[in-house]
């Protein structure tokens, strides 16, 4: 192998020397332009699909029927929990509250689950629009 | 003193952008020859390079500091050259194909003309390679590179590597000592 490459330092300087192509000269102005510009671009910011009023109006909404459906199913027995005494006046004044509505208690089980689920996700949503504030594309 | 490419590129993450162009003054003209050896032909060339240092310096925070910033760099530019060629899907050009010489001919100082003809002369040679075996002899010699320092621009195995250059230092060995002769008589 030595011997083949007898020449191999002159290879090495030749390439060194002259194998080097030379760069446009105003190839680095141009990338500090691009750079430049690059900069100035305004960075790209994660947009919350809702806004924060409707996350709090949607996220109250869900508490409070979950609360509801949890008074109505705890006065029918429904829940099989012993309450505090405190609860059980509460729900025992509530027993007296009439809703011009009738729905069962399942729906409102059910609806307060999907408004709790909704609620999750805007949560997450919110979370990301403070996590990535602002990001590059 | 001259601050190293680390302090350099602190400076650039710290705010100073302009520090930049030390960098990219620093390694331009290897990034376009690299970029040069794998798709061939000055204007791609140009282009590779400019957006290799803008892929650079968007992805600078993101350089850990465990490699050379060349070795870095470099694995940017060869990337982006090879799928700018994949894109292009380059003919396979002959070493007798005239844009070879129009190259050269851009490149050229013309002061002396002797070491015009050695330079067209290993640029024929170079010619005569692969794009693979033109990017590992210009990372050897050019800038020094280590068979580790390769793999890491290239992902060619390191045995790989060995045999590549082993046979790509022969093809020039041979190669020019043939078109010498040739030239002397």
């Amino acid at each position: 192998m030595e011997e083949m490459f007898i020449n191999d330092d002159e290879l090495k300087r030749l390439i060194k020397t002259e194998g080097l192509l030379t760069a446009p000269p105003e190839s680095t102005g141009r990338i500090m332009e691009m750079i430049t510009l690059e900069e100035m671009k305004p960075a790209a910011v994660y947009k919350p699909l809702l806004g924060k009023k409707a996350w709090v109006l949607l996220t109250s909404g869900a508490v409070l029927l979950a609360a509801i459906s949890w008074i109505a199913l705890s006065t029918t027995g429904g829940t099989g929990l012993h309450m505090p005494d405190f609860i059980n006046r509460l729900t025992g004044n509530l027993q007296n509250v009439n809703f011009s509505i009738n729905i069962s208690n399942h729906t409102l089980q059910l609806i307060a689950f999907a408004m709790a689920n909704i609620g999750l996700l805007i949560g997450f949503d919110l979370l990301l629009h403070h996590k990535h504030r602002k990001y590059n594309l | 003193m001259q601050p190293n490419d680390i302090e350099l590129i602190s400076q650039v993450l710290a705010g100073n952008v302009r520090e930049f162009a030390r960098l990219v003054d620093k390694y331009k003209n290897l990034a376009y020859t690299l970029a040069f050896r794998v798709v061939n032909n000055r204007e791609d060339a140009e282009e590779v390079m400019q957006d290799s240092f803008v892929k650079a310096y968007r992805s600078l925070k993101d350089f850990r500091k465990e490699s050379k910033f060349s070795t870095w760099l470099f694995r940017i530019v060869y990337n982006t050259a090879v799928s700018k060629k994949r894109l292009k899907k380059y003919d396979n050009q002959s070493i007798d194909d005239i844009s070879v010489s129009k190259e050269i001919a851009l490149s050229r100082e013309p002061d002396n003309e002797m070491l015009e003809d050695r330079k067209a002369l290993l640029e024929k040679a170079m010619q005569m390679l692969t794009e693979d075996d033109r990017v590992l002899i210009t990372l050897y010699y050019a800038e020094e590179c280590t068979v580790e320092e390769i793999n890491k621009v290239t992902g060619l195995s390191r045995s790989n590597i060995k045999v590549r250059l082993f046979r790509a230092r022969k093809k020039l060995h041979e190669w020019m000592a043939t078109a010498s002769e040739k030239t002397c008589v």
